[in-house]
């Protein structure tokens, strides 16, 4: 019981897709095939560029698209796994953004300065827009992301200041998703900055909301630090899971478009 | 389209769109269906469409991906499926086979085979010429063949040749029996119908050593060498005697060799001898010698030997027009993968009917 997760995404899926005669559920590997062929996956664009970046205490992964740029910039902020997800970014990277994977070793060392130089390291980038630089995260980097965007340590979304796009799965096993969601909209509400506030929510999809066609897995092992091995029940169901995650995917690449990269009038003015 | 019932393990299917194609009856064992994947290499967030073609009516199939992945883990889905009444390559083989034939450039061109075979056909290219001197007798294509004719993974009696310029004039003199072995179809792009092969290839250089006074050069100092090629030799192809389907493309302003009248001419003969049926004569306006594959640069013009005896080389012009050529590689392209299907895949309407 294992999640999907790719580590090199440097090298693409290699499927194999295979028509077999009749209606059959298993033997996939004992009986040959009518026909067969191989099919690449690339979570990077050619063009691509991955380069690994330790500077300042900050460790990460830089993707950053082909071409003259200035692009806008994304800082990704993974859950907590004890190792660096590079896969979203190189995704985000093949979109369009200079993109930074953050790698943090526990919510307990993370600190918000040191989200601070990520985000600034971005934003020094000489191929980024400074002033276009937004954030995304999920489950806990989810957290992170909406703290950065309310710059305060405690969380008041009072005071959030930018487009906020907020994306839960209603059957998340892991945080009551739903009501976390319905307690930050009333607190928009009341503190008059809801317009910035856009909420997606996938009614029978999980806590892994993940980009399209990443497989969907309702439970898998789960270690963190010292604890002894678990099982997280993360939730969801296969089809409307998976229908949640290409529906997400095209609306987050839709509002970091329409949020970061400038409308044509808007460069032409800036460049005189 | 069809009906599907659709079971997932761990890949999301919906990011299948599948249609499946089928062909009328046929007996049960030989099927043969043609699998194409579009892209088959993209981004991990781009759907994909699968089709299944060549299929017998409402003929049940298992759509199946698998996975390996970097640790233990292996990764598949399944879906079942059943073709529609309209019914529509290969895994595991066995395939067609294709012997590749290039021109008088030497050194061995890869490019075309490895695509051919990207497309479900067991692809050969055969090297015949050592620096500039024309090799390659009747024999050693021959063997080449038949070769490729008792690959395990080859179905012998569907073994077509495609060849270009001088490697055209091989695959003509292939399909017109010259020697001993018999395409099952012909693809001749840019090449002569003459001169009829005795023993080897290098009786081509015979033809051009006295034809050498016929090379002009135009205003731009640029080496033209189609006059070398004409008129028509006596000693031509019997094109009668070609039992096999033949696509055969020229340029219509190939400067390098007399395609136009050629193919002129072998229509004219299959017309008079009553087997014209065979030809599918593909011609393209603006469109020089080298008619080669899709999305590369088109050549207007080589760096070639002067074809004195010398080692000089000069800018020789090949002819054509920068956007005709592009299309007409596109375009011819398509239609040779089309021709090449029909031809050398099975189809369920050739085999013997079961007695439902």
């Amino acid at each position: 019981m294992t999640r999907f997760n790719k580590k090199n995404v440097q090298t693409p899926l290699v499927i194999h897709i295979s028509v077999y005669r009749g209606h059959v559920v298993k033997g996939f590997r004992e009986n040959p095939p009518m026909a067969s062929v191989v099919v690449e996956r690339w979570y990077m664009a050619p063009g691509v560029k991955r380069i690994e970046v330790k500077e300042r205490g900050i460790t990460g992964t830089l993707f950053i698209p082909p071409g003259p740029g200035p692009f806008p910039g994304l800082l990704d902020i993974w859950g907590l796994v004890e190792k660096l997800v590079e896969y979203r970014a190189s995704l985000l990277a093949s979109h369009g953004f200079v993109t930074m994977a953050l790698r943090y070793y526990s919510p307990i060392e993370i600190k918000p300065e040191d989200v601070d130089t990520a985000i600034e390291i971005i934003q020094e980038h000489p191929l980024v827009m400074e002033d276009r630089v937004g954030v995304i995260g999920i489950s806990f980097g989810g957290s992170v992301a909406i703290r950065i965007a309310s710059s305060a340590k405690g969380v008041n979304m009072g005071r959030i200041k930018c487009p906020l796009l907020y994306i839960i799965g209603e059957d998340d096993q892991l945080m009551p998703s739903a009501a976390i969601a319905e307690d930050i909209a009333k607190m928009m509400r009341e503190a008059g900055n809801d317009h910035l506030l856009t909420s997606l929510s996938y009614p029978n999809a999980g806590h892994l909301i993940e980009p399209s066609y990443i497989p969907h897995t309702r439970e898998s092992h789960f270690t963190f630090s010292n604890q002894p091995k678990m099982i997280s029940v993360w939730g969801g169901h296969p089809k409307p899971h998976a229908d949640a995650q290409e529906d997400s995917w095209e609306k987050i690449l839709a509002f970091l478009k329409q949020h970061l990269y400038p409308s044509p009038h808007t460069v032409l003015q800036a460049k005189m | 389209m069809m009906s599907s019932h659709l079971q997932t393990s761990r890949f999301p299917a919906r990011a299948l769109h599948v249609s499946i194609n089928r062909s009328s009856s046929t007996t049960v064992e030989a099927v043969h269906p043609i699998l194409s994947v579009f892209p088959a290499r993209g981004q991990l967030d781009e759907k994909f469409k699968i089709v299944v073609e060549n299929l017998p009516p409402r003929f049940p199939v298992t759509l199946h991906s698998f996975y390996p992945c970097e640790d233990k883990y292996n990764w598949e889905a399944f879906g079942h499926y059943l073709s529609n009444d309209d019914g529509a390559v290969n895994g595991p083989g066995p395939f067609p086979g294709i012997m590749d034939i290039w021109g008088a450039r030497g050194g061995l061109e890869e490019s075309r085979a490895s695509l051919l075979a990207s497309h479900g056909f067991a692809s050969v290219v055969v090297q015949y010429m050592t620096t500039n001197k024309v090799d390659g007798t009747l024999e050693y294509f021959e063997r080449a063949f038949c070769l490729l004719q008792e690959h395990p993974l080859v179905i012998k009696d569907r073994v077509g040749v495609v060849g270009s310029s001088l490697g055209g004039t091989v695959a003509l003199n292939m399909a017109a029996k010259t020697m001993n072995i018999s395409p099952q179809c012909c693809v001749c792009i840019n090449g002569l119908h003459y001169p009829r092969f005795k023993t080897s290839v290098s009786e081509f250089n015979e033809q051009h050593i006295q034809a050498l006074h016929k090379i002009k050069i135009n205003e731009k100092n640029q080496a033209i060498w189609r006059d070398t090629t004409l008129p028509i030799m006596d000693n031509k192809l019997d094109v009668e005697r070609i039992t096999c389907p033949l696509l055969l493309i020229y340029g219509e302003d190939d400067q390098a060799v007399a395609s136009k009248e050629s193919a002129e001419d072998i229509a004219k003969m299959m017309h008079e001898a009553g087997n014209e049926h065979l030809l599918t004569t593909l011609s393209y306006s603006e469109t020089g010698h080298l008619i080669e594959l899709p999305h590369t640069p088109p050549r207007i013009t080589i760096r070639a030997p002067c074809l004195d005896g010398t080692t000089e080389q000069r800018i020789t012009l090949f002819g054509g027009k920068a956007k005709s050529a592009a299309d007409a590689q596109e375009d011819s392209w398509k239609k040779i993968l089309t021709f090449l299907r029909q031809q050398l895949y099975p189809s369920p309407d050739i085999l013997p009917k079961n007695n439902l």
